[in-house]
């Protein structure tokens, strides 16, 4: 800590030391004690931070119960939506979810297909032979 | 007590207890730091409402690893501000003064408003990032880096915004203080 470092700390944060960054907080109030420059400031700032401190905003307590009253509801689809597309910085996530996503169509189409394929399947090969037999009989071979 | 990242996850999931716990205790910082921005009642209900849908809706995207929720909830509401002041061309400080006085000047005006007024004024004069800067460093207790991540920019950024914002406000304040 130096002076021009307390300098900038005051011009930037104001006059109150718990304002100021933390790592640097201690040895400001320690040099401060002692430069006398730096208490000048202090005294010329302090009146702004005064006026600032004057500063207050009307609460609003009706606000978290309209915030509640008009959430939308959520349906799986947006649950799904959110968990499909994740921060872009999550680069892992983001391709394993997507490689997911695209091989969702494959896993469905497996079970349509296996769920609509025709239950009478030929059993044995005496059935296969007897429908080929049929066969050449209808083309005259 | 659950985490906060464990809460954004269940309300992702739709868990409306984990929800209200996240917005109960963020909301009153939320709405001051809006409030303070827009210097507008109804328009700053709107922002700070959409932020918390936001939470809601887009939760999924919220990373503990990089930023705090407040840091995350911060930056949405800072984004929407700007979006608000791009929307709203004319200045709100216009808006609160109403039409201009032909017997007074602006700066008598101010001398007649109290602290708190003269303040808020003042600081509607700021840029954004400048009003930014000192309303999430000096009302809302957000450290450097908070506010730095917030604004999207480096500490040394940050202290220089601030320190060119606080001078302007005591040049416009200089009257009066």
């Amino acid at each position: 800590m130096n002076h021009i470092r307390l300098i900038e700390i005051i011009n930037a944060y104001g006059t109150h030391s718990e304002k100021w960054p933390y790592d640097e907080r201690e040895s400001a109030i320690e040099l401060l004690k002692r430069d006398l420059k730096a208490q000048a400031l202090i005294n010329s700032v302090r009146k702004l931070d005064l006026v600032l401190d004057e500063y207050q905003v009307l609460a609003r307590p009706h606000l978290s119960a309209k915030i509640l009253s008009n959430l939308p509801k959520k349906f799986w689809l947006d649950q799904f939506i959110d968990w499909i597309v994740p921060s872009i910085d999550d680069f892992i996530s983001y391709a394993w979810r997507l490689v997911l996503a695209a091989s969702l169509p494959l896993i469905v189409g497996l079970i349509v297909g296996k769920s609509l394929a025709p239950s009478e399947t030929l059993d044995s090969w005496e059935d296969e032979i007897f429908l080929v037999s049929l066969a050449t009989s209808d083309t005259g071979e | 007590m659950k985490d906060e990242s464990e809460l954004v996850r269940n309300s992702v999931s739709g868990d409306v207890a984990a929800y209200k716990i996240l917005l109960n205790k963020h909301l009153p910082s939320i709405t001051n730091y809006v409030a303070r921005m827009t210097q507008n009642n109804v328009d700053s209900e709107d922002i700070v409402q959409e932020t918390f849908l936001r939470l809601w809706t887009q939760g999924s995207k919220f990373q503990p690893d990089k930023a705090m929720l407040s840091t995350w909830l911060h930056h949405i509401a800072h984004n929407l501000c700007i979006d608000y002041f791009r929307r709203n061309k004319r200045s709100s400080l216009e808006e609160l003064m109403g039409e201009p006085n032909d017997d007074n000047s602006p700066l008598e005006e101010l001398e007649k408003l109290d602290d708190s007024r003269q303040a808020s004024e003042a600081i509607m004069q700021l840029s954004n990032r400048q009003r930014s800067a000192i309303i999430l460093c000096y009302y809302q207790g957000m450290t450097n880096k908070e506010a730095a991540q917030i604004l999207e920019m480096s500490v040394s950024a940050l202290e220089s915004l601030l320190a060119r914002g606080r001078n302007k406000l005591r040049g416009l304040l200089m009257r009066n203080i």
